[in-house]
């Protein structure tokens, strides 16, 4: 008998729509990470984690709380420690605007994703 | 769900996420939804006076407010960037995505090793804060260059040590979170290898020959170490050194007599003074101004349809300043107030423009182009260069000299053109944007000393009939300037041959200051050795 799928409010983690993300709340929080946590954090432009949380490739999983998903996705656009060479993975936090979730997403956090989180999103990618 | 609790909710799962960021709670899946009109949503703030006309715009498309608005922004972008459609977001393979993920993990890995070696000691993540010079001069002594290569470089090094401060590199780190490229990777890179050496051989060099305000310079040098600053000094030692193999008398950090800025750099060149003012507009600088002034243009003739209920459409293809748009505004104003009276198409041609004004109830498309940009961010550089020259009054600066690192010189349709046809473009768009800045003689613009990445290219020199001059020379250590000096007036005609004689000579400058400073030239240093030829 095969595991039952997870779900967030009923829908298996696989098949949560992802169609937009607002940033309004926290969007400053996000691209100002090296001033609470010291030059060497990653700021992270809202549009950045936009692209993340929207890869079609993400890996999506259980949030921070129960009303929280976390994505770990691509952002084509977030710059190399370079300032030149562009594409980074990364870690997003998001809340559903609607209940069970339509698409429509507040974004609450956003990171660099860790060594571990880019490999599990690259070598399932090549599965 | 009322705003303020939103706001706290996401406040909280954020507080949450920090707490347990490097754990996981479970199990991640691959998705297997793809977004079918991916979008981030961005709020707008709207002047009540004017949503008011949003709104009955709206309700005359049979359309939501936020849909106009939207149309609006995205027909916009359409105009403001057509070859860069369409935007591609996620639209990479797999492969392209790992090959970029692989290529930032190496670049990583490249910098974590390279400012930190570790030699035969554990390096912990304490050492971050501190990087060295005496760090620096070992990775130099670990490149597989030749000794000579080596041996300059420590030298290059020991002079900033010197010059800038034993702290300045940990100071730098702390601000910047990373070294400049030039120091971490100039133990192999060639381009980088470079760049230290004229760094080092610049500041040295004026201060040798005691240069009128070297002392201020190499003070401000120590003191700032952000890269917009650096790159601001690097520009004013590179001119007054190129003006110094001509054998011109130099001046730095000079104030004028009545002025309140000093001057960055003064040439003194067969009795003339070129006083000079130097800026780099970075990649990373955002422009606030960027496209105010068609934006406001638009908002006038929208008034204008709306207070008349007439249609507009046609082109605006000069800059005007602000006295001539207003008087050209009025004049469109008359024309929609007898468009009305007359029931009648009026007609404005000017010199700069085409208008038609179709009268109420009339069947016609409201379209207006405003100046046409030559590439993407031109309007940025070009805020940019006005806002410097008004500076240049506080100084009495009379030219500009800026490098352009905000991409324009690479990634716009620009700069594939010819280097003729890109100077004429870029010269007509500078005497537009600063005709009205009548005490400047002229202005060079530069590509700054790029890496040559698919080799040497042609050197070229193309002078054009109103006095702009055009500069390609390949420089040492595989790298390549193009220079485009535009002159403003007939004094400024006058010099610029004096700013073509600097970069015309760039390409030997590094001998002469290497010889200057009993240093092997180039040719010795990019010799390889027996190991770097040797199959491995």
């Amino acid at each position: 008998m095969s595991e039952a799928e997870p779900t967030f409010e009923g829908i298996p983690y696989a098949d949560l729509p992802r169609e937009s993300v607002d940033w309004t709340h926290r969007g400053d929080y996000i691209r100002t990470r090296s001033q609470r946590k010291g030059p060497n954090e990653f700021d992270v432009e809202p549009e950045w984690a936009t692209e993340a949380a929207l890869d079609p490739d993400a890996l999506v999983g259980p949030g921070s709380s129960t009303t929280s998903v976390e994505v770990i996705g691509f952002s084509p656009s977030a710059p190399a420690p370079d300032g030149q060479t562009l594409g980074r993975v990364l870690k997003v936090w998001l809340v559903p605007k609607t209940h069970p979730p339509d698409g429509d997403w507040w974004g609450a956090s956003a990171c660099l994703a860790n060594d571990q989180d880019v490999a599990a999103y690259c070598n399932k990618e090549s599965d | 769900m009322c705003a303020e609790s939103i706001s706290e909710l996401l406040a909280r799962e954020a507080e949450a996420a920090e707490r347990v960021e490097s754990e996981h709670r479970g199990s991640y899946v691959r998705s297997r939804r793809a977004p079918k009109d991916p979008s981030q949503v961005y709020s707008l703030r709207i002047p009540l006076d004017r949503l008011e006309l949003v709104r009955q715009l709206a309700t005359k498309q049979r359309t939501t407010p936020a849909a106009l608005l939207r149309s609006w922004v995205l027909e916009r972008v359409e105009e403001e960037a057509p070859a860069e459609k369409p935007a591609a977001g996620n639209a990479l393979s797999n492969g392209q995505r790992r090959k970029a993920i692989e290529l930032v993990r190496q670049l990583e890995e490249t910098l974590r090793h390279s400012a930190w070696p570790d030699h035969d000691r554990a390096v912990t993540p304490l050492d971050l804060s501190s990087p060295t010079w005496e760090e620096m001069r070992e990775l130099m002594d670990r490149s597989a260059r030749s000794d000579t290569w080596k041996k300059t470089g420590r030298w290059a090094l020991d002079q900033l040590q010197t010059l800038l401060g034993d702290d300045w590199l940990g100071r730098s780190w702390r601000a910047e979170g990373r070294l400049p490229g030039e120091l971490v990777q100039s133990s192999g890179n060639t381009f980088a290898y470079g760049f230290l050496l004229e760094w080092a051989l610049r500041l040295r060099m004026v201060l040798e020959r005691n240069v009128p305000g070297a002392k201020a310079l190499r003070k401000n040098a120590a003191r700032d170490v952000p890269k917009s600053q650096r790159l601001h000094h690097g520009l004013q030692l590179e001119v007054a050194t190129l003006g110094l193999q001509l054998g011109e008398k130099i001046k730095l950090e000079e104030r004028l007599p009545g002025t309140t800025n000093p001057l960055d750099v003064t040439l003194s060149y067969n009795g003339d003074q070129i006083r000079t003012e130097v800026f780099a507009v970075l990649l990373d600088e955002l422009s606030a101004k960027a496209g105010k002034q068609d934006q406001w243009i638009l908002r006038k003739l929208l008034k204008v349809e709306a207070a008349h209920g007439v249609t507009i459409s046609g082109s605006l293809r000069a800059r005007l300043s602000e006295p001539e748009l207003a008087a050209w505004l009025t004049a469109i104003d008359l024309a929609a107030a007898a468009a009305v009276a007359g029931k009648q198409v009026q007609t404005l041609i000017t010199e700069c423009s085409d208008v038609v004004i179709h009268p109420p109830g009339e069947a016609a498309e409201s379209s207006f182009e405003c100046p046409a940009t030559f590439a993407v961010g031109w309007r940025r550089i070009e805020d940019k260069f006005r806002e410097k020259g008004e500076q240049t009054q506080k100084s009495g600066a009379t030219w500009l000299r800026a490098d352009l690192l905000d991409g324009i010189w690479f990634a716009s349709p620009w700069a594939h053109a010819d280097l003729p046809d890109k100077a004429a473009s870029l010269a007509f768009h500078l005497q537009t944007a600063l005709s009205s800045q009548e005490h400047l003689q002229g202005i060079v613009v530069s590509s700054s000393a790029c890496p040559a990445m698919s080799g040497p290219h042609r050197d070229e020199t193309a002078a054009l009939d109103d006095g702009t001059i055009a500069i390609r020379r390949n420089l040492p250590f595989h790298r390549v300037r193009e220079t485009i000096i535009v002159p403003m007036t007939q004094a400024g005609r006058a010099n610029a041959g004096v700013w073509a004689h600097l970069y015309e000579g760039e390409p030997n400058w590094l001998d002469w200051a290497l010889a200057d400073a009993s240093l092997p030239a180039v040719a010795d240093l990019l010799q390889v050795t027996p190991e770097q030829t040797s199959p491995s």
